[in-house]
């Protein structure tokens, strides 16, 4: 019962919009649409699948980014003599709690100045900001938690620092890689703000951006915007249904800890 | 130096050179930018010392937005910690399913959620308005911020559930084994028992969510833009319009240090808090 | 020829006491030490200095006639086998053998060649293709002293590696890694806080406390001739009695030890004997272990396992063979 409520209101707007994607057009003043279709599907075209694609590219390219730096970082704060390591980390922290409008107008600047203002490699340097100090943190409690006598056995073993850390942490931390990458993802295909800002080629926009300035020629055309919605939806509901148990455990991580 | 401190900060370079160019450089220069006049399609810009805050304290919008922003935080933030802990009490006993369930207004795109939600309020065609005709959702000044919180408390109650339920699984079995021992009542032990122990995942939960609903855009730009009347206008969003609309980045940066300073305040008064706590 | 010698070696860490003080021990080659002491004495903190693991703040460490202070434990030829094992779990067997030779860049056939010798030698042939979380205690334990093996090293560093097995398991590789000591005629520098583990491996036992050499000895006599009251009480289960001459009728100042062994109990008064009463008889199996007061102090003595006298019985002791301490526990007689 308690569940079935909570299920309504979280997930059931899901299932209207999914309505509203095959309802047709013509019937959205009826209170219930008597055929259903795909035409607001047929009707998104290339525009829309350019924004997933470069969705994909800007979310995939900071993932990469922010999991190589986050994760050579969080070993060296996890397992070697770093001077001030724990101030780094609440740096780290801290960053990540910078609210987007009071780096934006600078970043914006910058970045026209350097010619990579409307593209998708000059969104992945903003996205940073919230996705590295994440990738940081997960990572390092992850080479916390590893036994201390693992490091010196490698070192023992030859190694040296970077040997340990390429031939042995890093293949180790494969799970704590998924579930960095997987949040991640999720944080940068989900971003709007900075790229409503950097962006203005209609070409380069990404899906929530799509998403936001979707226009018809009259009214808002909400058939397409449910269709729209619905296919940006449906790769992140996979995610979340695969690796659900992953997700919570990287987003409640420092919870545990404090 | 030795070799493994060598290698260390060798490691760690990489990531906190792009965190110090990508975050604190541009905060440091949006201060700086703070001080100007400088309007970008008049290519003007000259210093203008603190003349741009003297303006701020006078400028009514700007109170406007901060009290928007306030209240946005305090009452969106204070439902979803109202919703989350029942909400967590009834994850703790349910399965996978459910829990993904839960997370799929989380993990979508806020820009998404608002829209979705927008055609929910659809004057003409919206489920809700179907449901209650009488009320205005996003049109009357009065109910539209309310409309707004109530996007932002669906999408992050999972959320905040979740932090929660991660200090109850921390909570050890045998503390609560004890008190039932001891002849306590389940409603005495969560009381006693259960709300005191998870007063740290509370604190911390209160911390996150405040931070992030104060600098809170995206939902309601998506919904609003701001309007009816600059009436659910927050200070991101007036710090936007000011800087990307109206291209004046003095200004705006202004404003955008001013909510920088807001959630630096918020984010040491809570983290005192959650220090003394532990 | 792979000596390891520490001259005045120092080690202070940020924070608190230094670890170690002017710490000077030459192990020769081929021989098997082992470094005991009580838990923060610094024995774990010299082996790091030898494995390379961590720097001295003063002093120098040689291996063979090498000074090694500034060389990686790459570079230093020796193997180390940890508490915890330390296996890399994301590797087999197989793989963890291998790790150690990939690293110093061996041929495939020669890797091929040695792993197989290695588990050949331990006994593993047939776990070669399992990962760590599948093999028991034991076997583990057995990869962790095959990653060490395969290097061939001039030396081999332990760190106390019987500590995560049980009492029977822990018999069995002792036997084992003393058998292994007697075929490669290599240096073992042995970490424990077991003492027994100590007496039955070693050829010299140094004992340290709080960051401070006490006594470098063969077992035997680290046992029968303390240096001080400190290394007297170490050694010995139960430990050796410590008290008053008088209390056993003795004569002199300071105090005497008593091996709970060089007690003699007897029902009736003998020579030089004192009359003691009996708290507690505890049968271990092979002998008896008796608590009695006598003059106000206790003390313990071992006696054969048919003892007959029951709690509260009156009984004589006398002090056999026994040391003496000067008031600042010094061994002096």
């Amino acid at each position: 019962m308690k569940r079935g409520l909570a299920l309504l209101f979280f997930v059931g707007p899901f299932l209207w919009m999914a309505l509203t994607s095959v309802w047709p057009e013509a019937q959205l003043t009826r209170p219930l649409p008597e055929a259903l279709t795909l035409a607001s599907y047929a009707g998104l075209g290339g525009s829309f699948a350019r924004a997933v694609v470069n969705s994909l590219i800007v979310a995939a390219l900071t993932t990469a980014v922010c999991l190589a730096a986050g994760s050579a970082a969080a070993f060296a704060i996890a397992r070697l003599p770093v001077p001030g390591k724990g101030g780094l980390l609440a740096f780290a922290l801290a960053v990540s709690m910078f609210p987007p409008i009071a780096t934006v107008s600078p970043l914006y600047l910058v970045l026209r100045a350097v010619g990579l203002r409307d593209s998708l490699p000059g969104l992945v340097l903003p996205y940073t900001t919230f996705a590295l100090p994440l990738a940081l943190w997960l990572m390092t409690s992850f080479f916390r938690a590893l036994p201390d006598e693992l490091y010196r056995a490698a070192r023992i073993d030859g190694c040296t620092p970077w040997q340990a850390y390429l031939h042995v942490f890093l293949p180790l931390s494969a799970p704590a890689l998924a579930t960095s990458a997987i949040l991640v993802f999720i944080f940068s295909w989900n971003e709007l703000l900075y790229a409503l800002a950097l962006i203005s080629t209609p070409e380069r926009r990404t899906i929530p951006v799509a998403i936001v300035l979707f226009a018809g020629e009259h009214a808002e055309p909400w058939g397409q915007i449910a269709a729209a919605s619905m296919v940006a939806t449906l790769p992140l509901a996979a995610l979340v249904l695969l690796f659900q148990r992953r997700i919570v455990a990287g987003l409640t991580a420092g919870a545990v800890k404090g | 130096m030795n070799r493994e401190a060598r290698a260390g900060v060798a490691l760690a370079a990489p990531a906190f050179v792009v965190l110090a160019g990508v975050a604190v450089a541009p905060v440091l220069a949006a201060v700086w930018l703070s001080l100007h006049r400088s309007i970008l399609v008049f290519h003007e810009h000259r210093f203008v010392g603190l003349g741009n805050f003297q303006f701020l304290l006078s400028d009514g919008r700007f109170w406007s937005a901060l009290g928007t922003t306030a209240y946005f935080t305090a009452v969106a933030v204070g439902i979803e910690l109202l919703l989350g802990l029942p909400l967590a009490l009834l994850l703790q006993n349910s399965g996978g399913l459910f829990r993904a369930a839960l997370l799929l207004p989380w993990a979508v795109p806020t820009a998404i959620s608002a829209r979705l939600w927008a055609w929910l309020f659809n004057p003409q065609y919206g489920l809700l308005h179907r449901l209650l005709p009488a009320v205005d959702w996003l049109g009357s000044p009065r109910i539209a911020l309310h409309a707004a919180i109530l996007v932002d408390v669906w999408k992050t109650t999972p959320f905040v559930a979740l932090l929660l339920l991660a200090g109850l699984q921390s909570i050890p079995d045998e503390v609560v084994k004890a008190a039932r021992i001891d002849g306590a009542r389940p409603a005495r032990i969560f009381r006693s028992i259960t709300l005191p122990l998870l007063k740290p995942a509370i604190l911390l939960a209160l911390l996150f969510r405040s931070l992030d609903a104060f600098r809170v855009f995206d939902a309601i730009y998506v919904l609003t833009e701001g309007g009816p009347g600059n009436s659910t206008e927050t200070l991101s969003i007036y710090a936007y319009k000011t800087m990307l609309r109206a291209g004046d980045f003095g200004y705006g940066s202004t404003l955008a240090v001013a909510t920088f300073l807001c959630v630096a305040c918020i984010g040491l008064l809570f983290g005192r808090a959650l220090r003394e706590r532990t | 020829m792979a000596s390891v010698t520490l001259e005045h070696v120092g080690k202070s860490f940020r924070s608190g006491a230094p670890a170690l003080r002017d710490l000077s021990l030459r192990i020769e080659d081929g021989e098997f030490v082992s470094l005991v002491g009580p838990s923060g004495c610094g024995k774990s903190t010299t082996l790091n200095l030898i494995a390379g693991l961590d720097e001295p703040t003063s002093g120098t460490v040689r291996i063979g006639d090498r000074v090694v202070n500034d060389l990686s434990p790459a570079e230093r030829d020796v193997a180390m086998v940890f508490q915890s094992y330390a296996l890399y779990p994301h590797k087999d067997v197989r793989g963890n053998l291998a790790f150690p030779l990939e690293v110093a860049r061996l041929s495939r056939a020669e890797i091929e060649r040695r792993v197989t010798e290695t588990a050949e030698l331990l006994g593993i042939r047939e776990l070669l293709a399992r990962r760590p979380r599948e093999l028991s205690g034991g076997q583990r334990q057995r990869v962790a002293l095959g990653r060490a093996l395969v290097r061939r090293p001039q030396v081999f560093l332990f760190d106390e590696p019987l500590s995560n097995l049980d009492a029977a398991l822990r018999m069995e590789m002792r036997t084992e890694i003393k058998s292994l000591h007697q075929r490669l005629r290599r240096t073992f520098v042995y970490v424990t806080h077991d003492q027994a583990e100590a007496m039955t491996l070693s050829d010299r036992i140094a004992l340290l406390r709080a960051g401070e050499l006490q006594q470098v000895s063969a077992p035997r006599e680290m046992y029968l001739q303390p240096v001080n009251r400190f290394v007297a009480a170490f050694f010995g289960v139960p430990r050796i009695n410590v008290i008053p001459p008088s209390a056993l009728g003795l004569s002199g100042d300071g105090l005497v030890g008593v091996r709970p062994e060089d007690l003699e109990i007897s029902a009736a008064a003998a020579q030089g004997s004192v009359p003691a009463t009996v708290d507690l008889v505890e049968l271990t199996g092979a002998e008896t272990w008796v608590t009695l007061s006598a003059g106000g102090e206790r003390v313990v003595g071992r006696a054969p396992a048919d003892f007959a006298l029951e709690p509260g019985a009156s009984a004589f002791i006398r002090a056999g063979r026994h040391l003496r301490f000067d008031d600042d526990g010094r061994t002096i007689g």
